[in-house]
């Protein structure tokens, strides 16, 4: 019963642990296998981001009547965000495609440090519920962000 | 059946096949990783496939966004 009790809770935990992003497993050291799933784990990554803008898009998009400023304030930021990842997942693709000489972890990290997290979600928003809104609605975004150099910005 | 009973049969399987049981799980909610028996080449252009998918995404939406 302890050994089952044990396994369940071993899989639980790697099924809830092993979150966006998660390295994935290779039956080889061939590092050709190696590099396809690092790219693969990038490109995830830029997926996430962009997934996070569009949530993000469209909080703000249902804010913009009721908070004009912090619209005026933080689209521009969503599509600096959205370019500079734009640029990372085609580095990436260049690198799946063969062209060992694309540089594609800079233009990632790059989308990290394209914006302070905290400038998407601090703002003097006029209406208290806003803040809650674009917390939730961020959160995505916010937390790929953060993920980022943790994942990406070790040694290849 | 009841939810019990079911727990009660899958529960062994699970102890009997579990780190295999536990990476498919993980792989079906997370990831591809490379199968059992699949060739290196094979999972390259596997891998090589889902990345021109999640390049075509991020470009469809990034447009979105900033046309939006």
């Amino acid at each position: 019963m302890k050994l089952t009790l044990f396994a369940l809770a071993l899989a639980v935990g790697l099924v809830l642990t092993c979150g966006v992003g998660c390295r994935h497993n290779v039956n080889t050291a061939n590092p050709q296998v190696v590099r396809a799933a690092t790219l693969l784990d990038a490109s995830n990554a830029t997926v996430t981001v962009e997934d996070g803008l569009t949530a993000a898009d469209k909080t703000i998009t249902q804010l913009k009547a009721a908070e004009p400023d912090y619209y005026a304030h933080v689209k521009p930021l969503l599509k600096r965000i959205s370019a500079v990842n734009v640029i990372a997942a085609q580095k990436i693709q260049a690198a799946k495609n063969g062209d060992t000489s694309a540089d594609w972890r800079s233009p990632l990290l790059a989308v990290a440090q394209s914006v302070q997290p905290s400038d998407l979600t601090a703002f003097g928003f006029k209406n208290p519920n806003s803040q809650l809104l674009v917390q939730s609605g961020f959160a995505t975004l916010v937390g790929i962000l953060t993920q980022i150099p943790a994942k990406f910005g070790g040694a290849q | 059946m009841t939810i019990a009973q079911l727990i009660a049969i899958l529960l062994p399987l699970l102890v009997q096949y579990s780190p295999q049981l536990i990476a498919d799980i993980a792989a079906l909610i997370h990831g591809n990783p490379q199968q059992q028996g699949e060739t290196d080449a094979a999972y390259i252009a596997r891998i090589g496939a889902m990345i021109d998918q999640n390049t075509t995404k991020v470009v469809g939406e990034d447009a979105a966004i900033q046309n939006g």
